[in-house]
């Protein structure tokens, strides 16, 4: 397998991941008896944001490496 | 400060220089952020992490233990939640028994350490924080929840509260250990940090050290055994037979406490002195 296509999957499946965790999030506020029960995701969803630009900074930081690598191979390019 | 050359460390391959600003900042920035966010979860607001905790932990005592325990909420005290146990007397909840005080710790930690000024050792360092929080986060998480269960079902079977729950719960934090090693995985900034303080600190000495040195040879021809053994870094035990080797070396010879230099080998001796590993290209 392309190390480009393994990397894909990685990212594909870490913001899958990130969308499922929000998922279960507005799932488990109505089933809280706390009074503050929407702070979960008042406090949840913006980590989550912002691991999704993590998780899409680490695709750039993948995507710029393999771009390098292979410009190391075929200097012509 | 300024004038003092910033040393580097290499660590698998990787340079680490960091500001005297950015490792003042992990000193400040990490306890006072700890307590922060220790604060911000435990004003009542945030309560609602009491309740998860409480109910998954009580969902695995049932599956588990089959003791037919029940998350209360009994929103009467400081404090919402409760356990209710079959036979026994409740167990109020807190927000120490969330474990979100050893995050916090090493969310402060991970948060502040350092980046080095290297532009290819701090590259991916936001991907390699973030993996260091939420999988410490998560192993304190789950820890946790282990951790009452075992006491809950303890307490059930008949121990007193007082006797097992300061002593499980000490036992627990030997995860901070494992968390460190984790985290010195894919962070090593953090002790290298720590490290670099100290090379930072005894830098100074080291080089009023040298110029000590460096007067007296020039002044009398001789240098003292004792401070050359420091400069050469040789350990306590082995010193005698390790520096007239040494000596033996490069030409110089040893009179009592002091190594003689032969005139016209003084300038080369200083000048290998001065360098940031004293004698140890020639050596």
């Amino acid at each position: 397998m392309k190390p480009i296509i393994l990397k894909k999957i990685i990212i594909w499946l870490l913001l899958t991941l990130n969308l499922l965790f929000a998922f279960v999030i507005g799932l488990t506020i109505p089933l809280l008896e706390s009074k503050s029960n929407y702070n979960l995701g008042i406090v949840m969803i913006p980590l989550l944001i912002i691991l999704n630009y993590i998780i899409l900074d680490r695709f750039h930081y993948y995507l710029k490496h393999i771009k390098d690598s292979e410009g190391e191979l075929d200097p012509k390019t | 400060m300024s004038k003092i050359k910033k040393p580097t460390i290499e660590f698998n391959n990787r340079k680490y220089v960091f500001t005297i600003w950015s490792i003042l900042l992990l000193a400040i920035g990490a306890p006072l952020s700890a307590y922060l966010i220790y604060l911000f979860f435990d004003w009542k607001a945030q309560f609602w992490l009491h309740e998860i905790v409480v109910k998954q932990t009580v969902y695995f005592l049932n599956i588990f233990f089959n003791m037919g325990a029940k998350a209360e909420f009994a929103p009467s005290g400081k404090y919402f939640w409760r356990f209710s146990i079959p036979g026994r007397s409740p167990i109020y909840f807190e927000t120490f028994c969330t474990g979100i005080q050893a995050i916090c710790i090493f969310a402060g930690i991970i948060i502040f350490t350092p980046h080095s000024q290297d532009p290819k050792t701090r590259e991916d360092i936001v991907w390699r924080k973030t993996k260091a929080l939420i999988v410490s986060s998560v192993i304190f998480y789950v820890v946790n929840i282990i951790r009452m269960l075992i006491q809950i079902d303890l307490y059930y079977i008949g121990y007193e509260w007082n006797d097992i729950h300061f002593s499980i719960s000490a036992a627990s934090s030997f995860i901070a250990v494992i968390i460190v090693i984790l985290m010195h995985r894919w962070i090593p900034e953090f002790i290298i940090s720590i490290i670099y303080t100290g090379t930072l600190v005894s830098e100074p000495v080291k080089q009023k050290r040298k110029k000590k040195v460096m007067e007296m040879v020039e002044s009398s021809n001789k240098a003292e055994l004792k401070q050359m053994g420091k400069i050469l870094r040789m350990e306590k035990k082995t010193f005698l037979r390790d520096i007239s080797s040494w000596a033996d070396d490069f030409g110089y010879t040893i009179e009592e406490d002091y190594l003689i230099i032969p005139p016209d080998k003084i300038s080369k001796f200083i000048q290998m002195l001065m360098q940031d590993k004293p004698f140890k290209d020639e050596s």
